[in-house]
């Protein structure tokens, strides 16, 4: 499974004979492409959400983008979802924990390709992304408002009240509950547009999954031989999977889980401990699917012990872009997280956790490659 | 008309052979033998992908004809990692005594074991069949 070293020419000098490694080439094996093709194509299909009636309706998406701007909506007046979601900062906020009315325990989760993820939040605590939306308004470290706030502040401000009867009908028929999930609803409408660009990636990508020569495109040499090393030796690839970089599933890397304050993050654990208990989920009544077509995670997903101290598997995606990294965001830098696997403390792991990650040891032109290709995606 | 009856006759004295285990299931089935048991499925979506739920469609047959059929469960690993799915496989009964398993998802490529668990019934001992496959 290890791309080989292509050798660019045998010749005679001086009578000696040499061999000329090539210039670090990679050679994919078919086996490799088929896992490279495996992380496109890219964008992937776009259905709408069904438990969210007014996914991809396009008035609910400009009264997402309205209200994902409007700081009224935080209990000081001064915090709106882009404080936290800065588009200069890749959707993210580039704090280790994110920073709203009060410090957060987690990093700031960027919040482009929403529409394919299962689960959101670093524990999965949410099911839907009209849930996720509703969290921050509602914890007191973010937005710190409540659902009798959001219900008041809509129906006394006439802009804001305009919009949402224009997608949700006669507000006076909602109680303060019903006006909250809808605000999360077209919030989640506006968020499903966010996508990040086709890239580099994706051109070399296509190409060899057509059969085309890997120098049918320009690819950065320094990235091929990247990428050689995520789906060969370093094995990233099999949690950074699909077009998404990601299975959407949890895992323990050895990241310590206590918080600042004291205590365990206990992970996904936690998150679906949480879930169940959600009067959010898509089992419940507010999921606008009677067929509840969506919900088969929900519905077969349960604790076990390995769950403490797993967190989510984030997407690579525009990755360079959202520094700092990991769920607590301890480490400051792309190089930080490769150098982590490459000298990953096994100690930390747990001992009943997956055989699945040892140490790398990779060189310092290995993490460069690496580096390299995370910085085309 | 002698004819026809001599016809009717003698497919009515061929000996009854048992439809193979599977036999009502659709699109490609797989057979596995254990000792006491026989176990067919078919997948959906087929070829199981990576990262996607899929169901099963299930046919368990005792080897020995009347004997009580003890209770099926499922479970996956991945052999080389140590670790199995994310979620709890959910079983439901079918017509014609068929099985029907949804809620399982391999969350990563690579080999993956699947266990069909069958308890001890009042006449056959518990058994376990499994069925590898490389997940692309």
């Amino acid at each position: 499974m290890k791309a080989r070293r292509a050798l660019a020419a045998i010749g005679l000098v001086g009578g000696s004979v040499f061999a000329m490694s090539a210039a670090d080439t990679p050679i994919f094996s078919a086996a490799e492409i088929q896992q490279i093709s495996a992380l496109g194509p890219w964008p992937p299909q776009i259905h709408p959400d069904p438990s969210n009636r007014v996914s991809g309706q396009p008035a609910a998406m400009a009264f997402g983008e309205q209200l994902f701007h409007d700081r009224r909506l935080s209990r000081n007046g001064q915090i709106a979802c882009d404080s936290c979601h800065q588009t200069s900062q890749g959707l993210s906020d580039g704090h280790p924990r994110g920073l709203g009315l009060g410090e957060s325990e987690r990093n700031t989760l960027a919040l482009f390709n929403l529409r394919w993820q299962r689960w959101f939040g670093w524990d999965g605590a949410n099911d839907n992304l009209w849930a996720q939306s509703l969290r921050p308004l509602l914890d007191h470290h973010e937005m710190g408002m409540s659902l009798q706030s959001l219900g008041q502040t809509v129906r006394e401000k006439f802009d804001l009240r305009q919009p949402y009867q224009a997608v949700f009908g006669d507000i006076s028929a909602h109680n303060d509950e019903a006006i909250s999930v809808n605000l999360a609803k077209a919030l989640a409408a506006y968020q499903e547009t966010l996508i990040t660009p086709r890239t580099a990636f994706d051109d070399f990508r296509d190409a060899l999954a057509q059969g085309l020569p890997a120098s049918s495109t320009r690819y950065p040499l320094a990235a091929q031989r990247g990428l050689a090393i995520f789906v060969g030796k370093g094995r990233c690839v099999v949690c950074h999977s699909g077009a998404q970089f990601s299975n959407g599933e949890f895992h323990d890397i050895g990241i310590p889980f206590f918080k600042q304050g004291g205590g365990v993050d206990m992970g996904r654990y936690s998150g679906i401990q949480a879930l169940k208990q959600s009067r959010y989920n898509l089992l419940s009544e507010f999921n606008d699917d009677p067929l509840r077509r969506t919900a088969t995670a929900t519905r077969h997903v349960s604790t076990v012990h390995r769950n403490f101290g797993e967190f989510k598997v984030p997407t690579l995606r525009n990755i360079a872009h959202t520094a700092p990294y990991m769920h607590n965001g301890s480490l400051a830098s792309l190089r930080e997280v490769i150098l982590h696997y490459s000298e990953l403390n096994e100690d930390r792991l747990h001992a009943d956790g997956e055989r699945l990650l040892v140490p790398l040891h990779l060189s310092e032109q290995e993490i460069d490659d690496l580096l390299r290709f995370l910085e085309t995606l | 008309m002698k004819r026809m009856l001599f016809l009717l006759t003698m497919i009515a004295s061929l000996p009854v052979i048992a439809a193979p285990c599977g036999a009502g299931l659709n699109g490609k089935v797989t057979v596995l033998e254990g000792a006491h048991y026989q176990l067919a499925f078919s997948a959906s979506p087929s070829p199981i992908p990576a990262g996607q739920f899929f169901e099963l469609d299930i046919a368990l047959c005792p080897k020995a004809v009347g004997k009580k059929v003890g209770q099926l469960s499922i479970d996956a690993i991945m052999p080389k990692h140590q670790h199995g799915m994310n979620y709890q496989a959910g079983i439901s009964a079918r017509p014609n005594q068929q099985l029907h398993a949804e809620g399982l998802l391999f969350h990563m490529p690579g080999l993956w074991a699947l266990h069909f668990d069958v308890a001890a019934s009042a006449d056959l001992p518990r058994e376990r069949l499994t069925y590898q496959q490389e997940i692309k």
